[in-house]
């Protein structure tokens, strides 16, 4: 949210908070749109410490309590976007980052948020969190994948070496959250990074973040970019589009297709919920296995696509054991045995 | 392994990547195509009738993009490049992700190829166990397979027990192939040659004749 529009000294500040997203960061720039401003600052000390709170107490296969890393990704390429169009250092692009002694503000840290947007360009600065710390947060919470820029070369070409350390960390968290079948989170790693494949093959690279909830089993991985996208011209092109794409029908000279597909097949063995967007267009696979549609019509462009995906898996740490839970450990597993012999899963 | 004809699909890998500790095989259009692009060069170059190792060794995965490229697209310019006749390449698979991979890719592609695995088969989809080597571990057909190309296969490792080459005459004593016409059983082998599952040379004494073998009894040197 635009919380300060000094026009005449050419000061302007947007405030973001746990719900923004990057729709809401370019509708706030849009006012801008026109202004010479001198200094435009990214306060993210309006986040709260439940941006990291995942401590139910239920086991709730299926059901998930914060997403935390879709909106940072998707705010932190929004401002990427936004600052490869300004003339940098005519205007000067600040961000104000809540203070590591915070709870909120150690998250973000870890997450290498301030590394990514003083990559960006931004000048970054600290202060407290501007509302007070309610709530636990959940501790044993690991930050699966920091934020990284996938960053593509002249010619297209990532840095290999970039991918092998981001695949290592997301392979070392699904060891754990299969102890039992090394395989099985070697392929889940490779299906992630059908994902990545994809955003380099037609995004110009992105930005991928990921949260991993131990105490909850889940897994949280997004990624994000601001180019490329499956096409179309109105927020509802972009949805048909995105249908196409989910459905197999769209267009290809020869092989390809795998992300969705092998991104579907995966969420749906897990009992996760796989988000994809299409610029303005949002398509939602559900644990039930329905989908679900939006378009946000806010009249603005919002380019280029993400992919967010959630997995349920079974709880590394202790929890209490409830029924839910020891019904829900054999259905996964027989989840899991059928995704791996190639059938199709219950 | 004991084959003279090797790939060394890692060691290319990390080259074209330029990244010395690469084990991983992703990113299609910036390693996938241009991996199969080598691979295809490499096997053109490679002399016919001899089992080509395709060796995956130190790969600890691949993504199914890449598996697509170097996988069943490659076969299927095998199948069609008139300067890759006769040559028989099998991919040989040292880690189950790899390979559970390759087979899927392979199944997707309604194709199939010979896959040599170290380590268990059991319960891996896609792919349907041969014979066991001594040097490279378990023979597998990576991808689809019917049951009948899959009888003609297990005949024909039946008779290279026996140092017996495999011809449309002898298919006679399948039963699914007993009663039709000479042109459909030759047309049963073709097929599986065209997937470089059977190999063949003409038969010296009679050169409307061919000679199969399946593809991991063909001399590797």
């Amino acid at each position: 949210m635009l919380i300060q529009a000094d026009h005449f000294n050419g000061c302007y500040r947007i405030a973001l908070n746990n719900a923004s997203d990057g729709a809401e960061v370019v509708s706030d720039l849009s006012y801008l749109c026109g202004a010479t401003p001198k200094t435009l600052t990214f306060d993210f000390t309006h986040m709260a410490a439940p941006l990291t709170q995942e401590d139910r107490e239920d086991y709730l296969p299926g059901s998930f309590g914060y997403q935390p890393t879709r909106q940072l990704t998707e705010v932190v390429a929004a401002i990427d976007a936004y600052a490869a169009l300004v003339p940098i250092p005519a205007h000067r692009l600040t961000a104000l980052l809540p203070d590591r002694q915070s709870r909120v503000g150690a998250f973000l840290a870890d997450m290498q948020l301030s590394a990514v947007l003083a990559h960006i360009g931004l000048v970054v600065t600290f202060a407290g969190p501007a509302n007070l710390e309610l709530g636990n947060d959940d501790t044993t919470r690991q930050n699966l994948i920091r934020l990284t820029s996938i960053i593509l070369a002249s010619d297209g070409s990532p840095n290999f070496a970039q991918l092998q350390q981001t695949r290592s960390r997301i392979e070392n968290v699904f060891s754990l959250a299969l102890p039992s079948n090394v395989d099985l989170a070697s392929s889940f790693t490779s299906i992630t990074f059908e994902a990545v494949d994809n955003a380099i093959e037609y995004g110009g690279g992105g930005i991928i973040g990921g949260l991993y909830y131990p105490r909850a089993g889940e897994v949280e991985i997004s990624l994000v970019n601001r180019c490329g996208g499956f096409g179309g011209r109105t927020p509802a092109d972009e949805l048909e589009t995105l249908i196409s794409a989910w459905e197999g029908s769209s267009h290809r000279g020869r092989g390809g297709g795998n992300g969705i597909a092998e991104l579907s097949r995966l969420t749906a063995a897990c009992f996760g919920t796989l988000l994809l967007r299409n610029g303005s267009a949002t398509l939602q696979l559900l644990p039930d296995g329905s989908l679900t549609a939006s378009v946000d019509e806010t009249g603005l462009p919002t380019p280029g696509a993400a992919v967010t995906i959630l997995l349920q898996l079974l709880p590394t740490h202790a929890i209490g054991r409830t029924d839910a839970l020891r019904s829900f450990e054999s259905v996964l597993e027989a989840s899991l045995v059928m995704y791996q012999r190639g059938g199709s899963t219950p | 392994m004991n084959m003279a004809h090797r790939y060394p699909v890692l060691e290319r890998a990390r080259r074209i990547t330029h990244t010395p500790d690469l084990d991983i095989l992703e990113v299609r259009k910036h390693l996938g195509l241009p991996l199969a692009n080598d691979m295809r060069q490499w096997l053109a170059d490679q002399p016919p009738l001899r089992g080509l190792c395709l060796d995956f060794s130190g790969v600890r995965a691949v993504t199914l993009s890449v598996a697509e490229e170097v996988g069943p697209l490659l076969m299927q310019t095998v199948a069609q490049d008139p300067a890759l006749e006769q040559r028989y390449p099998t991919f040989h698979l040292r880690s189950p992700e790899p390979a559970y991979t390759f087979a899927r890719a392979f199944a997707n592609h309604s194709w199939a190829a010979v896959g040599t695995i170290e380590g268990s088969v059991d319960s891996m989809a896609a792919t349907t166990p041969m014979a066991t080597l001594d040097d490279c571990g378990a023979v597998v057909i990576l991808g689809q397979l019917t049951k009948q190309m899959e009888q003609i296969l297990r005949f024909a490792e039946l008779r290279a027990h026996s140092n017996a080459a495999l011809t449309s005459e002898d298919l006679i004593e399948l039963d699914f192939l007993a009663e039709v016409s000479p042109a459909a059983r030759s047309k049963r082998l073709t097929e599986l040659y065209v997937r470089r599952l059977l190999g063949f040379e003409e038969n010296p004494r009679n050169p409307k004749e061919r000679l199969f073998t399946a593809t991991w009894r063909l001399p590797a040197r």
